[in-house]
């Protein structure tokens, strides 16, 4: 991020700090989008989604004084995100039926399909795995954070994240694999 | 290249964020694996459908929403805020509270320190409850030892308060008695040898020892936290009395007791 940015990240800031309104509605603007994305990968259900988004929002702004200016702000408010839809999993107490979820899946090219079911794939897949995983692996590709903000937005070593980040790979590449459509045409290699 | 090493390569390609197609490494092993190459099979699909497939849009309205909840939010945090005290004003408060606190226990452990030695340690003196008229106060609480009221002559004394004015101490009852303090200081046949090299310091303490009691049973009565005082002097005349003519003889000698220098007396003489 660069330095522009950032000072103008702190201004924003410092305009929600003093009360401006018009600031609160930028500051949802500029991270509505990827909070709501993460919330909506981690949890599977727009309306859950929708709740943990408000109660991230709620979080960030009672909290927006302890931001450090020096440090990223999407990283934070994506922690606090992952954190919030952590602690919704665990009231849900079952995630979701793995098996029965593989059971589901839409038997089709991802060129074929509709978005709506390419979505549900991607989401009983992604379920497939543990919220920790799930979280640093959609950090990571999904928002493009590099490890070391992974690190410290979770709040663990570097080397933990790396961990999950891989095993959520491997268990991901194998819901894939279970589906017959992965080899199918659309998505073939070259093979001398 | 094994497939635990392609396993391993291409979790490094796709750390540095590169495609697995374009890595020959990958490709060459993929062409003759077909284990390996479903697994880049997958991890094509995967990643595919991470970029094409969006979350579904959000509600209309949920942003508004969400800002007029946040709007709320902060209204209500600015009026909390506006509530709560300073940093200096709290941090004044809670020093203020912690000293009274400390202050309590403290007064608590005192009061307990006597009360465990009043329940100890024998009765020095102990007057009938009402046998004079200067016992009408101090009924309840432990019994309080006294000093001995050993005949001294009035002297003029500094002002004990304000509004006492030039109140000189009270007249005690040692005219009534059969010794007298003179004798405390040049009789003393039980002081031990190893206290004869102090003996001028006794002197002068048995000669200040009374008064100095008499005032602190007046102090007394503002200062109830001063008791601990009182009972160190009580404790040093219980030493030095056994030492005087008085302190051995038998029990027909009339020991002495505290003529008026309790804090009960201090108001009503004053």
């Amino acid at each position: 991020m660069g330095p522009s940015l950032q000072s103008e990240l702190a201004g924003l800031v410092r305009r929600c700090l003093a009360g401006d309104e018009g600031a609160l509605r930028e500051l949802v603007q500029r991270f509505y989008g990827p909070v709501f994305g993460l919330c909506y990968r981690m949890l599977g259900h727009r309306q859950d989604a929708e709740d943990a988004v408000q109660e991230t929002f709620l979080r960030l702004v009672r909290n927006l004084h302890r931001w450090d200016p020096q440090r990223d702000m999407l990283p934070w408010v994506l922690a606090i995100a992952g954190n919030r839809c952590r602690t919704m999993l665990a009231a849900r107490k079952m995630p979701l039926a793995a098996e029965e979820a593989v059971l589901t899946l839409p038997d089709r090219a991802a060129s074929q399909a509709p978005a709506d079911e390419l979505n549900e794939e991607l989401q009983q897949a992604l379920a497939r795995i543990r919220p920790q995983h799930r979280e640093a692996f959609l950090l990571f590709h999904e928002h493009g954070l590099a490890y070391e903000q992974i690190a410290a937005a979770l709040g663990v070593p570097l080397g933990t994240v790396k961990t999950w980040v891989h095993r959520a790979r491997q268990e991901l590449f194998a819901c894939m694999r279970q589906r017959e459509g992965v080899t199918e045409t659309s998505h073939a290699l070259p093979r001398v | 290249m094994r497939c635990h090493e392609f396993e391993s390569r291409l979790q490094a390609v796709l750390d540095a964020r590169r495609a697995p197609e374009q890595d020959r490494i990958l490709l060459d092993h993929a062409r003759v694996c077909d284990d390996c190459y479903s697994t880049l099979l997958a991890q094509r699909r995967l990643l595919d459908l991470l970029r094409c497939t969006l979350p579904p849009a959000s509600g209309d309205d949920a942003k508004d929403r969400l800002v007029a909840v946040l709007e709320a939010e902060a209204r209500r945090q600015r009026l909390v805020g506006c509530a709560q005290p300073t940093t200096t004003a709290r941090n004044v408060r809670t020093g203020a509270a912690v000293l009274a606190a400390s202050l309590l226990l403290v007064g608590l452990a005192m009061w307990l320190a006597n009360a465990a030695l009043d329940s100890k340690r024998p009765v020095l003196a102990q007057r009938p409850a009402s046998s004079s008229p200067t016992h009408r106060h101090g009924s309840g609480g432990p019994p309080r030892r006294h000093l001995p009221a050993v005949a001294i002559a009035r002297r003029p004394t500094a002002p004990m308060h304000p509004s006492q004015g030039e109140a000189s101490l009270p007249a005690i009852e040692g005219a009534s008695l059969p010794w007298h303090p003179a004798d405390l200081l040049l009789e003393a046949p039980r002081l031990p040898e190893h206290w004869q090299t102090y003996r001028p310091a006794v002197d002068e303490l048995v000669i200040a020892l009374p008064q100095v009691a008499q005032r602190l049973d007046v102090v007394e009565t503002w200062a109830p936290g001063l008791r601990p005082l009182r009972m160190t002097l009580v404790w040093v005349w219980e030493a030095l009395w056994p030492t005087t003519t008085w302190g051995h003889h038998d029990a027909s000698q009339p020991k002495p007791q505290t003529g008026g220098a309790t804090a009960a007396d201090a108001r009503h003489w004053a």
